[in-house]
């Protein structure tokens, strides 16, 4: 069931669905990438986001009414599309301990070890259902149960660029040290973000990632 | 032909801004850009800059440079006041023109009952853009000048000024002092009949966790009627975001482009330069409008820079 919610005069939020899964997350990431490459007049930006689009335009050209019908004559469509071909990125993460101090906690949550926590982490296709939060911050579901796991009670005041964290249903890898309470299972040496890239953000929604094991060494 | 202007004293928070950059925010990039784009865009059309050129943001206090190398034409886009040092020593006052000739210092007070005004540069700053920006956003440590608030030393490339007869508004632009309007939604669903009451109907003050991020407003605080706690979804300028707490936060240029609280009433686009310009302490309070009201509202507001900008004037001595 759609939504079309008021944000301002100057955007709207479209809900297309109640709950985040593959499917919602496919039809907003066709309907945005169609909004992008044919926009209509006045458009100015579009948001992906777990279970809605956010679609902004500027007051002066046009209105809600406009962008909604638009949008949602897409979303009509977006069932009948084929998904559109996602890149999908091999991401190197190290589990080393040193690097994943919350791992261990987790897998004895879940009367495992800390290796296979590891494995089955690398083990799965993740989809990116939104880049948020912090610039190039891919939010990537869905973890197999075994690691699904509270965010921390208190946040690390900083966790290193890298660092691979898991929280709820998603993993996530943070671009730049910054303030964070989920938990610590991992680090890659990638660079998610720079912003004198023209594409400055490496990983974007919509895209699938595959981490792969690397030592401490690589 | 250079020029720059070379930073003596930053005052408080000093940052390059221009219309900020909305076509990354899928990647997590905030927009950034002027907290009061009426001001920047009316100082820029004044100095035949593009509207959406880049300019010098002055938070709470004026900065004091030298311009160095070449003349520099610049106008002050704010209530802020200040003289210029040099060999024709004279005040500076808002919304005039004045040519630095190399040498000349530039010393303004402090930014009068707003919180920010805009030192605009005739031919704008030679600087680099990032993401097709020239705003900085200093969080991220990218944009702007060097990815951060100026400090003392900073030189700043820009254009040379041209002989040209200097400008003036025969006064500055008024802001709205009214209840701030504001479109309901998208979670106001999420909030009892009472917290809408109390919305509409209390006075809230601006604490002094104000800031280019957003304004958080003491007072009443909003009650949620079931858990405050939503599937991430996007910010936009000036929605009003609740978390549990029940303490309302207006976000602003910075905000994080996505958020998991939700947002009880967004301001409108005309009310967003003048909310921008809030300060602590200030009082306001909120009027819940249609977004079809809200949109006239926005073309009048346009109509009313362009009838602005009609009564620039050559400076009076």
């Amino acid at each position: 069931m759609i939504r079309v919610l008021f944000a301002g005069d100057s955007a709207i939020t479209v809900e297309l669905g109640t709950d985040v899964s593959y499917e919602v997350s496919r039809r907003i990431f066709d309907i945005f990438q169609r909004l992008r490459t044919a926009p209509p007049p006045g458009f100015l930006a579009a948001l992906p986001t777990l279970r809605s689009l956010t679609v902004q335009f500027d007051p002066l050209v046009t209105d809600d009414k406009s962008i909604s019908a638009h949008v949602l004559a897409l979303a009509e469509r977006a069932d009948e599309m084929r998904a559109t071909a996602s890149v999908r990125w091999r991401i190197p993460a190290c589990y080393d301990r040193a690097f994943a101090p919350d791992l261990e906690g987790i897998a004895i949550t879940a009367g495992t070890t800390a290796e296979a926590l590891a494995e089955l982490h690398a083990g799965q296709v993740y989809r990116v259902y939104m880049v948020g939060g912090f610039p190039g911050f891919p939010f990537m579901g869905d973890l197999p149960p075994p690691l699904q796991a509270p965010r921390l009670p208190s946040p690390r005041l900083a966790l290193p660029a890298g660092s691979v964290a898991a929280a709820g249903r998603m993993t996530a890898i943070y671009p730049a040290a910054t303030p964070g309470g989920w938990n610590l299972i991992g680090r890659t040496p990638v660079r998610l973000f720079d912003p004198k890239r023209e594409n400055p953000a490496l990983i974007g929604p919509g895209d699938e990632v595959k981490f792969f094991p690397i030592d401490m060494a690589t | 032909m250079t020029a720059a202007l070379r930073i003596l004293s930053p005052g408080v928070l000093a940052t390059i801004q221009d219309l900020g950059r909305p076509s990354f925010q899928h990647l997590g990039v905030p927009v950034s850009g002027a907290l009061d784009a009426f001001s920047l865009r009316l100082g820029n059309v004044l100095l035949r800059n593009d509207p959406g050129a880049g300019a010098l943001e002055m938070c709470y206090s004026g900065l004091q440079l030298e311009a160095a190398h070449g003349p520099v034409r610049i106008l002050v886009a704010g209530p802020c006041e200040g003289t210029i040092e040099g060999l024709a020593p004279r005040s500076v006052t808002p919304w005039r023109s004045e040519c630095l000739r190399a040498g000349d210092r530039l010393l303004l007070g402090s930014v009068k009952n707003a919180s920010c005004a805009y030192l605009i540069v005739a031919g704008g700053f030679r600087i680099p853009l990032v993401l097709g920006s020239m705003s900085t956003y200093t969080r991220g440590s990218f944009g702007g000048f060097a990815g951060r608030a100026l400090a003392e030393g900073d030189e700043i490339p820009t254009a040379a000024a041209i002989d040209e007869p200097e400008v003036e508004l025969p006064s500055p632009p008024q802001y709205e002092k009214g209840p701030v309007r504001i479109v309901p939604g998208p979670q106001d669903d999420y909030f009892t009949n009472n917290a809408s009451e109390v919305l509409y109907g209390e006075r809230f003050t601006v604490s002094t966790a104000a800031d280019r991020v957003g304004i958080r407003l003491d007072g009443p605080r909003l009650e949620h009627s079931r858990l405050a706690d939503i599937p991430s979804d996007g910010t936009v300028h000036g929605m009003i975001q609740v978390p549990p707490s029940g303490q309302p936060i207006i976000l602003l240029n910075d905000r994080q482009t996505t958020g998991g609280y939700p947002k009880i009433g967004t301001v409108i686009t005309a009310d967003l330069p003048r909310v921008g310009r809030l300060v602590p302490n200030q009082e306001i309070h909120f009027m819940r409008v249609t977004p079809a009201e809200a949109v006239k509202i926005a073309r009048e507001r346009e109509q009313e820079l362009l009838r602005i900008i009609a009564t620039a004037r050559a400076a009076r001595i």
